[in-house]
């Protein structure tokens, strides 16, 4: 590499999103937090269990209500493993079991156009701006949320938290940016409070696990 | 306590060992999904997920690759995909017009910087990965090769043309700018 280019090189290694320090203990919190706030999780310990009925995508949810399955906590924080009283491990069933494949799509439509603006909100806090154009977003989400609800998606009990969860959050998106009276001032302290209420219920990382890696090819 | 050994403790439940993969690595994962994503809350969700879904996956961790490397593939797949998700539910929902945001930063008098953050980010997705994971963060193209799932001579293939695109790109104020 030519003298220019490697100089061009640490100016753009210098200038081109130049990482801060790491958060490191931040993001340990809120992997912690995330493991286990989830409820009783299951961790598939290995290829040889049984891995329930229903296969497909594995996300952290709550343990399934059959009597045979014993609820034990270990190691990490308040994680669990579902065990059944043979000493097998066994995966709680997924979103896939209970729905059917149209109705898992819509569903995973929603919470990846949720995602998207939940950080469009989040960027705007932080920048000291607001967008008009996501009021009537976040309306359109917010009645496709309660439309969810009352969907089978919404007989999950995991799902069906997750879904009252991001209700709460898109009620404060649409009703800040539809009151037009308010002053900025009032907007970016509101802005704030959403931010803080995504953050204390990991709503990113919630909404992101229920999307499984390769959605965005499959134009999730 | 080698690197084995910390996963096969994490697989049995100890937390220690999973904050000591952690720490090992979380520098440079975030890092990496900082200059991919450009954005700090984006590059810590990205980099929390990363390591949930290790924790989640890591039954399916053979050992064929360092914990690390598989870590770093798990990363770029989690950070490209959110990416890719936010920017086009944000093209369709509402038009984006990101000329007042260049000139923002023209006016502020930060041209080379605007000049540069222009020409990587028209990179296409995996040549402008390759190029800030090698000459930015100093992966090693077997490193790369892994994380994308591309044989190693691709990764230099695209590394050398992410660089001669960035040249065509800035062009004659790449003399300058140098």
């Amino acid at each position: 590499m030519s003298e220019m280019n490697q100089d061009w090189i640490e100016k753009m290694r210098r200038d081109y999103n130049a990482p801060p320090d790491t958060p490191n203990d931040e993001m340990w919190a809120a992997i912690e937090s995330r493991l286990g706030s989830e409820g009783p999780d299951v961790i598939p310990i290995s290829a040889g269990l049984r891995q329930g009925r229903r296969a497909g995508v594995r996300w952290l949810v709550g343990v399934a209500a059959a009597a045979a399955v014993l609820v034990t906590g270990i190691g990490l924080g308040r994680m669990t493993v579902a065990v059944t009283p043979e000493g097998e491990v066994v995966t709680v069933p997924t979103l896939d079991g209970a729905l059917n494949s149209s109705l898992r799509a819509a569903t995973m439509r929603h919470f990846s156009k949720s995602e998207s603006l939940l950080t469009l909100v989040r960027n705007d806090a932080r920048m000291g701006r607001l967008d008009e154009e996501m009021a009537g977003w976040g309306r359109s989400l917010l009645l496709e949320t309660r439309l969810l609800k009352d969907s089978p998606a919404g007989q999950d009990e995991v799902l069906r938290r997750l879904l009252e969860d991001l209700e709460l959050i898109l009620v404060q998106v649409a009703y800040l940016t539809s009151n037009q009276g308010r002053t900025g001032a009032t907007h970016q302290a509101e802005l704030g409070l959403i931010t803080e209420a995504m953050q204390q219920q990991n709503m990113m990382m919630r909404l992101r696990s229920v999307l499984p890696v390769g959605a965005a090819q499959a134009g999730i | 306590m080698s690197e084995s050994t910390l996963v096969e403790r994490t697989r049995s439940g100890d937390q220690a060992a999973f904050r000591e993969l952690y720490d090992t690595h979380v520098d440079r994962i975030f890092r990496l999904t900082y200059r991919m994503a450009g954005d700090e809350d984006l590059a810590k969700d990205y980099t929390q997920e990363a390591f949930i879904r290790a924790y989640q996956r890591l039954d399916q961790f053979r050992g064929d690759s360092t914990f690390g490397t598989w870590l770093h593939s798990i990363a770029v797949s989690v950070t490209l995909n959110g990416l890719r998700r936010v920017k086009r539910n944000r093209e369709r929902e509402f038009a984006l017009d990101d000329a007042p945001q260049v000139a923002a930063r023209a006016d502020v008098g930060v041209e080379v910087r605007s000049r540069l953050q222009e020409a990587i980010d028209a990179l296409p997705e995996l040549y402008r990965t390759v190029f800030l994971m090698h000459d930015l963060e100093g992966y090693s193209h077997n490193e790369i090769a892994t994380a994308l799932e591309m044989a190693e001579g691709t990764s230099k293939a695209r590394l050398s043309r992410a660089r001669a695109k960035l040249r065509d790109l800035l062009g004659d104020f790449a003399q300058e700018y140098a």
